[in-house]
């Protein structure tokens, strides 16, 4: 049962015509447990929101369940324009099954442990078109509820309000109800100061998108031109990686403590308890080359079996040309230590944030796994739960795909925009606030009023104005609300002005991903001229794009790039990886006519090249033999396992054969209807919609693979 | 007086006694002399040895043509060269003419090459011990026919028939001791063997200067690379000079256009990507940094690794090029073989292969492939490229580097090279905007150039834009007005205002531009608007150097930061060792500036910086390294000083050991030992040579907190009765009072 506390708001002036017609509200929805012990705090934390202009529904739940929350959310929004929620305490965890295609890169087989192979995701309380259907309670933790998506969903994320998590590191009751006032306290003396955001510190950590300086040059000019005030005296604007010394962390850490830090990117690797910042270091000299050997021996050595060791170091000496000198300590307790310390040295862990104060009022954590607010205790709670001025931090609750846009609206934060806002037009299932999502940095002009701009105003003229000004992340937030609000083709023409003529990179990678999402007639012109663009990121994404569709037409500009790009890792990488997409030959004949009109001096790049597009891949074996008879069961499952994660456009027809011929076996056909849910933008969606529905009208088959067959043909459907 | 006003005055007067001069057909007797053919408000010349221009004659007519249909009247002046001072007077005349002044030069074929000495405070970083082969030890610079003010002692020439073409002079002590060109100027120098070789690649540069720019090409496409190596690796200083760009070339990141940034790390042979870039057909600007050889541009290192596989074939590639190297030496293998087993860690497998002819073959290849060689530069379109390294224009020997750009079959027409060593941390993107423009080359060399700094090629080259004839007038004029510059500042982009400021300089009144220019650094928001403030500051005499390195400091460009950190070492004073310190600590990830700082702080006081070290770290955990590794070196440092203190100071000290400390100084800012060398030169008993050597030591402290000590004594030594103390310290009191006006 709910029960509702409105709290009457005194009237405020806005500041303009319109700030006056919409009183924006927000929610803050926390169960009564922790309502008890805490109603001075969250009073508190209501008066600074009241303060600021905004409605607050006080929903305080007795007991819990998602969909009444989800429900009285969508009525407030509804009716009393709300905009964002806040879940504090223990508020039920909606964990969403057969939306892998919402994440970023999620793709977890679903016969996985649950509580791995779901997505704890928020999206079931802000993203109210999305349409679920209840499982069951996990038997265990008691906060976490299973959802499937249904295909009559919609499938792609457009939240209508933010929300954000204020949920303890903690096990009991108590250790919660002292941890969130510790941080309500703190919340509240943080609002109350000004502090406009002046300190940005951005840090990009070992081992993401191939290391590419390239890609890290990208998300350097972005911030350029999106943080462009911030180069100027007295404010601060820093840039970070793994490689600027060997031990990073020290410098990182002191620099997150900085009391006048105001916002954090963090790049990298992550786990639910980890942050990785570093590897092993990067050298060429000697000794320095033997220290990393020696690191990797003693590690492999421990892993193996007492009675298998002997021959292990047998190996490596006979592989590595080593002598005993490496082996003769590898269990010294001081070795294991030192070791032991090492490592702790290329990562922030639980424990690190516990002890150290962290200031950097936002952090984004742009990372695998650090929100997992499934689990007790995560790592990203320790930001804002932590000792220093933390207010919030944006995290993943899974693992998150590499290629995500950093400077996505970013800029906007300077603005004296709620984190929330931000939030709303770029999550993904997995990505979250943790902490207060209303808050933000304090601007010159009357924040409220540019956040109700934002959450509310759908007037097409007001943002068409806000194009002329300089600042990057405007001019993409009104692209964005115009592709939202006018007409199809007045807004893909606008977007494509500016894709082509913008000299702003962010600007041009924000039409390109909104023309993504319109598909106009000519998607594919601006896909082959997205991978010309100066902008490595979107080149980058470009590359991606041509993979998901498979159209003949990309093979000979997506070969050219490779030739002219060889210098950008990532982009190289990811057309190595998408040119298997495609038919052998066409790639093949590119490759010839690219060699034939570039000056390309490496011709041994040429020919390594055509060697690998052309041998017989065991991807490519996989698919040739899918429809054999001796085929087993297994090497069928690896075929179509595979296609999840790999666009093989090509070979679509092959699982269509196999889907026709496997309509009454169950086990095969609904892995193999699942598979081609993911080519959605694909050059054979058109097939896989008519094979979808063969099996729908199929009497052989199951009512489960007809369900599966029309998810499929739901999402694919799905524009 | 001070020297830059003398310099003023000499510049007026010259200018009134060549009021009157009326060119003819010929200059002087024996040199033969085309005058333009078009009147245009400046002009051009082409210097040439006789055979060469009998040779090319007709190309180089040519030549001369394009350059006229560009709006600029050349001559042609031709002559069987016997030494600089010719072409220096010829020029000089030119460039003093009342109607058409001269605004460049280009040297072709068989040009005296000046070998400058005693200048080094003139290039960027060079300090080879000059009592080294004169060859060797000297600048080849052209600066000696480009800036009028320069004095110049000659010496001699060359003594070896194969290189009579050199001549050494050494700079006067009275000269002015900074550059300020007054021409551009470059050279068309093939790497050639003999003379027909030289011709024929002359013919064959003439015919497609001509043609190229006959193209009307933008400047649209531009490369950027970076070796392996330098700015310590940084990746700081790397993206710092991505960010400048993004703002002195915004177009080239737009649609239709491109800018590629290339570095060792995307490649283990990066030299692939680089040539293919290099050779490509739309590749207008290829700015290059990296070491360099006179026939080497140096690009990749050994691989970085950190996996266990590649770390062993760097490990093993190693291991065979140090066992070649012992058998090459005649040491016993086996003892080398031992020594390296124990420290590494290795077994046989290593050692097994390195003398099997295949495995020589292979590592030789594997060799040739990090770095570009002469014979890859074929085909070389990027029309003008930048060398950004040591050497490879070492123009004065037969066969160097640079030379293979613009003389490669391809439609490369100028580049930027250095003569001997350059420094690191020079800022290289200086102006470098200004040519998307249509800037002639020449300018941008003009305001940029050290001792060292050349063009291979044709220096009137520049890109097609719509202002082009605007900016070349502008650049070309002697007389261009404050206002125009004011009205630059205000409308141009980041270049071309950073420009403009180095012109109102010149003209706009001390105090009121010091305020402009602090509001510039602390306010504009372009980098390279920022830097050229803080250089031009620094420029003026009575500066508050310590307020502005301390502003510098906190700047957001790195390099801004990088270059406070030099001059933060220059000065020295106690008083900026807590900001600097607490700037070391706070910034660790900023490897150069950090490298810097390194370097600077053993010059502060160690009473001071010792115990200030101690206050800031000693009670901080997280800084426990740093603060042992600092401790540990500034308690070097001070023994090291305090052992060369007594040194400077023991009588019997012999005149070799002094002048070895002495020599020390001039590349280590140890502002404590400037009293000891004061009292060197200041000693009458001293040997003549000591004495020298200390005041030419001291000439290097021109920002040091003792600056006014050394000025005095100088002072007081111009009218030492030993003639060479007392030319030194006249030399001494110019070099110091000019430091300013040296960006290094």
């Amino acid at each position: 049962m709910i029960q509702k506390i409105y709290i009457l708001l005194a009237i405020f002036l806005y500041s303009n015509a319109y700030a006056q017609s919409v009183k924006s509200s927000f929610a803050i929805v926390i169960d009564n447990e922790h309502y008890q012990q805490l109603s001075k705090e969250i009073s508190a934390y209501r008066s600074i929101l009241l303060e600021e202009g905004l409605n607050v529904h006080l929903v305080i739940e007795q007991d819990p369940q998602p969909e009444n929350i989800r429900q009285y959310l969508h009525k407030l929004y509804t009716d009393s324009f709300l905009e964002g929620a806040v879940f504090i305490g223990n508020i039920p965890v909606p964990m969403i099954r057969d939306a892998q295609h919402l994440t970023s890169t999620f793709k977890m087989p679903q016969q996985m442990d649950w509580i791995e192979s779901s997505v704890p995701s928020d999206r079931f309380y802000d993203d109210f078109d999305l349409k679920f259907e209840f499982i069951k309670k996990d038997e265990e933790n008691k906060l976490l509820y299973y959802y499937k998506l249904l295909p009559e969903s919609d499938h792609a994320i457009s939240m209508d309000i933010y929300s954000g998590r204020i949920k303890a590191p903690a096990t009991s009751i108590d250790e919660s109800v002292a941890y969130i006032r510790k941080y309500l306290n703190k919340l509240v003396s943080e609002r109350q100061k000004n502090n406009p955001l002046s300190h940005v510190l951005a840090f990009t950590g070992e081992g993401y998108n191939s290391n590419a300086l390239n890609s890290w040059g990208s998300l350097v000019t972005g911030y350029r031109t999106q943080f462009a005030d911030l180069y100027q005296q007295p404010n601060h604007i820093r840039f970070m990686n793994f490689r600027n010394k060997e031990n990073i962390k020290p410098v990182l850490m002191s620099a997150l403590k900085n009391h006048e830090l105001d916002f954090a990117y963090l790049n990298g690797h992550g786990l639910p308890d980890e942050q990785i910042l570093s590897g092993h270091p990067e050298v060429s000299n000697p000794q320095a080359s033997m220290e990393n050997v020696s690191r990797y021996v003693r590690q492999k050595i421990r892993e193996t079996d007492e009675a298998q060791q002997s021959e292990r170091k047998n190996q490596f000496q006979r592989i590595l040309g080593l002598n005993d000198k490496w082996f003769g300590n590898i269990f010294d307790t001081t070795a294991i230590a030192a070791d032991s310390l090492y490592h702790a040295q290329k990562v922030i862990s639980i424990a690190d944030l516990r002890s150290a104060e962290i200031n950097a009022r936002l952090v984004y954590l742009d990372a695998c796994l650090t929100g997992s607010f499934q689990l007790n205790d995560y790592l990203a709670a320790h930001y804002p739960f932590g000792n220093g001025q933390n207010i919030a931090a944006i995290a993943n609750s899974v693992g998150v795909l590499q290629d995500l846009w950093a400077n996505q609206l970013i800029g906007l934060l300077q603005f004296g925009t709620r984190v929330g806002n931000i939030l709303k037009h770029t999550a993904y299932l997995e990505t979250h606030i943790f902490g207060d999502p209303t808050f933000f940095f304090n601007y010159k002009e009357d924040v409220t009023v540019w956040n109700n701009h934002i959450t509310h105003n759908k007037n097409i003229q007001h943002w068409k104005k806000q194009l002329s000004t300089p600042h990057p992340d405007i001019q993409a937030l009104a692209l964005t609300k115009i592709s939202q609000l006018d007409k199809k083709e007045k807004a893909t023409a606008l977007l494509r002005n500016y894709f082509y003529n913008s000299s702003l990179e962010t600007v041009r990678t924000t039409c390109f991903l909104l023309l993504k999402k319109i598909q106009p007639a000519d998607w594919y012109k601006i896909v082959i001229d997205a991978s010309q663009d100066n902008f490595e990121y979107l080149r980058r994404i470009a590359i991606t794009e041509m993979g998901e569709i498979g159209h003949p037409s990309f093979i000979q500009p997506m070969i050219e790039l490779y030739f002219q790009d060889r210098h950008t890792n990532r982009t190289v990488f990811n057309v190595e990886r998408v040119m298997l997409f495609f038919d052998k030959e066409s790639v093949l004949t590119a490759i010839d006519s690219a060699a034939a009109h570039q000056p390309i001096f490496d011709r041994i790049a040429i020919e390594e090249l055509k060697e690998k597009v052309s041998k017989e891949s065991f991807f490519d074996k996989a698919y040739l033999d899918l429809n054999k008879s001796q085929t087993t069961n297994r090497q069928a499952g690896f075929a179509i396992t595979i296609m999840r994660a790999y666009r093989f456009h090509q070979y679509v027809p092959v699982i269509i054969e196999f889907i026709r011929s496997s309509l009454k076996n169950e086990e095969q056909l609904i892995p193999a209807l699942e598979a081609l849910s993911w080519f959605n933008r694909s050059v054979q969606k058109k097939a896989i919609i008519e094979v979808c529905q063969e099996v729908i009208d199929s009497k052989q088959t199951s009512e489960k693979a007809r369900q599966e067959a029309f998810r499929t043909k739901k999402i694919l459907q799905y524009q | 007086m001070s020297t830059s006003l003398a310099r003023v005055a000499f510049r007026s007067k010259m200018l009134l006694l060549l009021g009157s001069i009326i060119f003819s057909g010929t200059i002087a007797k024996a040199q033969s002399i085309i005058n333009p053919s078009v009147k245009t408000s400046s002009s051009f010349a082409i210097v040439i040895d006789n055979k060469t221009y009998e040779a090319v004659e007709k190309e180089v007519l040519a030549y001369k043509s394009s350059i006229e249909a560009d709006g600029l009247g050349t001559y042609i002046i031709s002559h069987n060269w016997k030494n600089p001072e010719e072409i220096r007077e010829v020029l000089k005349k030119l460039y003093k003419a009342p109607k058409s002044p001269l605004e460049g030069v280009v040297f072709i074929g068989n040009i005296p090459v000046p070998m400058i000495r005693e200048a080094q405070y003139l290039t960027s970083t060079f300090k080879m011990v000059e009592t080294i082969r004169w060859d060797r030890s000297s600048v080849p610079s052209d600066r000696f026919y480009d800036d009028f003010d320069l004095q110049f002692e000659f010496l001699k020439q060359d003594e070896d028939s194969s290189r009579k073409n050199l001549f050494y002079y050494k700079i006067k002590a009275e000269s002015p001791q900074y550059i300020e060109m007054d021409i551009y100027s470059a050279r068309i120098k093939p790497p050639a063997e003999n003379q027909q070789s030289s011709i024929e690649q002359i013919r064959n540069y003439l015919q497609k200067v001509v043609a190229v720019k006959k193209e009307s090409n933008p400047l649209n496409n531009m490369i950027v690379s970076t070796g392996h190596g330098y700015n310590s690796n940084s990746t700081i200083s790397w993206a710092g000079e991505v960010a400048a760009i993004r703002t002195t070339f915004p177009a080239l990141f737009t649609k239709g256009h491109s800018i590629k940034f290339l570095n060792y790390r995307n490649a283990d042979f990066m030299k692939n990507n680089l040539l293919t870039e290099l050779r490509r057909e739309n590749l207008d600007l290829a700015f290059m940094t990296g070491h360099g050889t006179a026939t080497l541009q140096l690009l990749n290192g050994y691989p970085d690794a950190s996996a266990p596989q590649p770390s062993m074939e760097n490990v093993a590639r190693y291991i065979r090029s140090k066992m070649r190297n012992a058998k090459e030496a005649g040491r016993n293998l086996e003892e080398v073989k031992a020594g390296f087993q124990k420290s590494l860690g290795l077994n046989d497998k290593w050692f097994e292969d390195a003398f099997i002819q295949e495995k020589i073959d292979e590592d030789s290849i594997f060799n040739d492939k990090l770095d570009m060689q002469t014979w890859d530069l074929q085909n070389i379109n990027a029309r003008v490229a930048y060398l950004n390294s040591c050497l490879t224009g070492s123009f004065h020997l037969n066969d160097y580097l640079a030379g293979y750009y613009p003389f490669s079959n391809g439609k490369n027409v100028a580049a930027f090279a250095n003569s001997v060593g350059v420094l690191q941390d020079l800022w290289s993107i200086q102006l470098l905007g200004i040519l998307q423009h249509g800037v002639r080359v020449g300018h941008l060399l003009k305001k940029t150039a050290y001792l060292e700094t050349h063009i291979m090629g044709d220096p009137t080259y520049h890109f097609q834009a719509p202002q082009q004839k605007y900016y070349n007038s502008l650049m070309g004029s002697q007389t261009s007005s404050a206002k125009e510059w004011q009205k630059i500042l205000k409308n141009g982009d980041a270049d071309l205002q950073s420009y403009a400021l180095t012109e109102l300089f010149k003209t706009q009144p001390e105090a009121q531009f010091t305020s402009q220019l602090y509001n510039i650094l602390t306010g504009h928001t372009n980098e390279s608007v920022r830097t050229q403030a803080y250089f031009l500051l620094r420029r003026y005499e009575n500066t508050d150097l310590k307020k502005l390195v301390t502003v510098a400091l906190n700047d957001n460009y790195e390099y801004i930061q990088r270059k406070a950190a030099y001059d933060i070492a220059e000065q020295g004073d106690d008083e900026l060792f807590k900001e600097t310190l607490t700037h070391y600590i706070n910034n660790q990830e900023m490897k150069r500036v950090i490298y810097k700082l390194d370097w600077s702080i053993p010059f502060f006081n160690n009473t001071i910086s010792l115990p200030e070290t101690d206050r800031l770290l000693k009670n901080d955990p997280d800084n426990k390294e740093l603060h042992e590794k600092l401790t540990r070196k500034l308690t070097y440092e001070k023994q090291k000083l305090s052992k060369m203190e007594d040194n400077l100071r023991n009588e019997k000290a012999t005149d070799k050991e002094l002048i070895a400390d002495l020599r020390t100084l001039r590349a280590y800012r140890y502002h404590q030992l400037v009293p000891a060398a004061l009292a060197l030169a200041g000693n009458t008993k001293s040997a003549e040579q000591v004495r020298v050597a200390a005041l030419e030591a001291l000439s290097w402290f021109g920002f040091s907190y003792h600056k006014q000590e050394i000025l005095q004594l100088c002072e007081k030594l111009t009218s030492d009765a030993n003639p060479a103390v007392a030319t030194q310290a006249l030399k001494t009191i110019h070099v110091i009072k000019e430091t300013g006006r040296r960006p290094f």
